[in-house]
């Protein structure tokens, strides 16, 4: 395992990804990074191109990242700042910035989010050129509780992207399975590619569990300190310096479901974690299709007794 | 099927930067329109035009929303020479030469220059029972004021006749692909006209038709209408595999339909469904616009006719599926839009949405494999934005307008696409602007030959095109108007 190279907290959307790096940056050997964007492009310039375009708040993480590490600021100073030294580097790959980054967190290691690139493949060529053997970490969530987080966090937004919507329906309909089993699907294959240790299954349950030997399991695969005080302080994910929002130029940053302020009522639901229901998101009295259940399966989110 | 990279080994690939231009400004003639059909015969690229299709679009009435017209045209299309040609390029001399023009006949308007064709839109090389040796077929493309369209018929690449046709209704004008599947020579018809009016994507009668021997008539019906189904308005393209053919559907109300047989002695042959309903996103995929087999696998490029935007059957504007079968009638998403289906979530395994993430890309026009990559083109709508009035453009499209200004735009993104993938997966693009040449709107024809890669263009944009000076539009002659021809080989070979 190459331990100067990031590692990649992967997930499919509404899995928990910040919780999760908000986790893994409470531990004196890592550093995690808000959601950089970066798979979406090979170069800094065309990156920005893709946020400047982007409906939604694609870049926000990377500028925070780069006003808090370049700048030593998070404010819109500093965002400013950090815009205007990634517009001097836009030649640069990304691959470049993210080793620049690196650099700046060492003797620290890299934790790099992203709840966006499991659901395209050219983001994970893009990731193996930059980490050539690269480690990475599947975060899971059971599809029914990623389902309804991600339904209700629809209802409330205008923007959506594609990916979760089923295009069988004039006009699509948000339908949380399609980007549960593609992303999943995908980072399973992804894995399957690579030497087992070079992969962790993480499940966003355990994580929030709060419970010692889930870190403990994680930092002895990446080979880091292990102790009972450090396992601890992880399950403090709210200590972590860009768990908040940031500042008016740049607020966003994380997974949206870290943005969004769900109800009691959601939870309790999005808790019940069902297989062999009515889908509260569907209208036709569906439940979960068969493939995604099979998959469920292999993930081992299996039926509550 | 896993979404795994396969095993494989292809050559290297071609890059825009490969390709050379062999000809342009419709071999020296901007009316001819597009390089309509394509083959490799006798060592020889044969290429067949189609001419002033922008000119014959307006005769059909297709003007809302377009102005001005994009090219100039004359009060009465019989006024230009559209008299179909075959030419022949020989790669050792980097010559072309024209070696067929369509004859005229008198018309039912009276006039005596009326073309016998007007487009040559398919192209095989074939040999039956009473062939020599392979020949060269042709699908022609008649107007509604000459007879019925025919297949022309070549043994030398340079003296081409008619074979007996097909029992085509009358208001069928056109056929498109020529396929041999199990001792026979298939073809459907795909576009039909009258004094009414015309359509080169939708024909009078959606049947497939075979025939052993093609000096002989006996053309008998190899399937039923529409395949049982009425609202399957044409069967618009074929293909072989897996012993199997295939036929890929235009169904306006429901969605493209495709279908396949093992043939037999017996005619019609028994026919499966394989998707319907446009592979579960209806209407959106109208037609499946072509096929083609890679690694095991049928792809399927889709579209809606018309260019992406069905605009009498109020379809579209949308941009285009790719999508993967294979022999088990299983199929995957390649490039498109996630959804629910009868086979399960599909996804895009290539991570790109539709139309290879542009809302021009209305279908996938053309695919091919060469040297190991599937090379996949297609047609674009975005050179027509200049002459498209503002309320007539999706919201989508507006915002990258608002961006990018129509100018650039146009200059950038204007042409058609090609991608290529050594896995059926992972795509790259080759060009993203017509090589470079924004007229070109489609890229038609992929010809995987000895000497390399040809790629011909539809670049209806000629002769006179309407350009804007001083706040006015003018018509002004237009030297990348008119079909071209791409040949992509590696440099250093």
């Amino acid at each position: 395992m190459n331990l100067s190279s990031p590692i990649w907290l992967l997930s499919a959307p509404f899995s928990g990804s910040a919780w999760a790096a908000g986790c893994l940056h409470q531990h004196p050997q890592l550093f995690a990074l808000p959601q950089l964007d970066l798979l979406l492009a090979d170069t800094v310039g065309d990156a920005l191109k893709v946020f400047e375009l982007g409906q939604g708040t694609h870049g926000q993480g990377l500028r925070r990242a780069v006003a808090y590490l370049i700048f030593e600021r998070q404010d819109d100073h500093g965002i400013t700042q950090a815009n205007n030294w990634l517009t001097q580097r836009a030649d640069w790959t990304c691959k470049r910035l993210i080793e620049e980054l690196a650099q700046a967190v060492a003797p620290r290691r890299l934790v790099i989010p992203d709840d966006d690139a499991a659901l395209r493949p050219v983001a994970y060529k893009r990731l193996v050129e930059i980490s050539p053997t690269p480690t990475l970490l599947h975060l899971t969530r059971h599809p029914w509780s990623q389902g309804v987080l991600l339904h209700q966090w629809s209802r409330e937004h205008v923007f959506i992207p594609l990916d979760y919507k089923d295009h069988s329906f004039i006009p699509p309909l948000v339908e949380p399975q399609l980007p549960w089993f593609a992303a999943n699907q995908n980072l399973m294959s992804w894995r399957r590619q690579w030497p087992e240790r070079q992969s962790l299954q993480l499940s966003s349950e355990d994580v929030e569990s709060g419970e010692s030997h889930v870190w403990q399991t994680l930092c002895q695969w990446l080979d880091i300190d292990s102790s009972t005080d450090i396992a601890q302080a992880m399950s403090h994910p709210q200590n972590w310096l860009f768990a908040h929002p940031g500042p008016t130029l740049a607020p966003a940053g994380l997974d949206a479901e870290a943005q969004t302020k769900f109800s009691g009522k959601t939870l309790a639901l999005a808790d019940q974690l069902h297989l062999d229901t009515v889908l509260p998101w569907r209208t036709d009295g569906q439940g979960f299709d068969a493939q995604v259940l099979e998959l469920a399966r292999q993930l081992g989110y299996a039926q509550r007794a | 099927m896993d979404s795994l990279a396969e095993d494989i080994n292809p050559g290297p690939p071609l890059s825009e930067s490969d390709f050379d231009l062999t000809c342009l400004n419709g071999f020296g003639d901007g009316l001819n329109s597009y390089a309509h059909s394509a083959t490799w015969f006798n060592g020889k690229l044969y290429v067949g035009t189609t001419r002033g299709n922008l000119a014959g679009l307006r005769l059909a009435g297709r003007r809302k929303g377009i102005q001005p017209w994009p090219i100039e045209c004359p009060a009465d299309i019989y006024d230009l020479d559209r008299r179909a040609q075959i030419w022949e390029y020989t790669v050792e001399t980097d010559t072309w030469t024209m070696v067929f023009r369509s004859p005229t006949v008198h018309g039912s308007n009276g006039r005596d220059d009326v073309p016998s064709y007007i487009g040559l839109r398919g192209m095989a090389v074939i040999q039956t029972e009473k062939d020599p040796h392979p020949c060269l077929y042709v699908s022609a493309w008649s107007p509604h004021t000459a007879h019925s369209p025919d297949i022309l018929r070549s043994e030398d690449g340079r003296h081409f006749e008619p074979i007996a046709r097909p029992p085509f209704g009358p208001a069928v004008r056109t056929c498109r692909t020529l396929k041999q599947f199990s001792g026979r020579v298939h073809l459907s018809p795909t576009g039909s006209g009258t004094s009414k009016g015309f359509t080169q994507d939708l024909s009078s009668e959606a049947i497939i038709y075979a025939n052993h021997d093609l000096t002989s008539s006996d053309w008998r019906a190899a399937s039923p209408e529409g395949f049982g189904n009425l609202d399957n308005a044409t069967v618009f393209e074929m293909a072989t595999f897996n012993d199997h053919l295939y036929g890929g559907t235009v169904n306006p109300n429901a969605g493209s339909e495709l279908w396949k047989t093992r043939g037999g002695d017996s005619l019609p042959y028994t026919w499966e469904k394989v998707y319907d309903r446009g592979a579960g996103r209806g209407q959106l995929n109208e037609a499946t616009t072509a096929l083609c087999e890679f690694n095991g696998a049928l792809y399927a490029g889709c579209g809606i006719i018309n260019g992406g935007y069905h605009y009498a059957a109020g379809i579209g504007p949308a941009s285009a599926e790719l999508i993967r079968v294979w022999p088990d009638d299983s199929w995957d998403l390649i490039v498109g839009e996630p959804r629910m289906t009868d086979q399960g979530p599909k996804y895009p395994l290539s991570g790109i949405g539709p139309g290879f993430d542009s809302i021009f890309n209305g279908y996938i026009w053309r695919m091919c494999v060469h040297d190991g990559w599937l090379y996949v083109g297609t047609f674009s709508w975005a050179n027509l934005l200049p002459y498209i009035l503002v309320p007539s453009w999706p919201p989508d499209v507006q915002t990258l307008i608002e961006h990018w200004g129509e100018d650039a735009l146009v200059q950038n993104h204007g042409g058609a696409e090609i991608w290529r993938s050594a896995d059926g997966i992972n795509f790259e693009p080759v060009t993203r602007n017509g090589f470079g040449n924004h007229f070109n709107w489609g890229f038609r024809n992929l010809v995987s030959t000895p000497h390399g890669l040809f790629i011909t263009t539809a670049n209806p944009f000629g002769p006179k095109v309407a350009v804007k000076r001083h706040g006015e539009w003018v018509y002004e002659p237009n030297p990348r108007g008119g079909c071209e021809v791409w040949l992509g080989r590696q440099q250093s070979a």
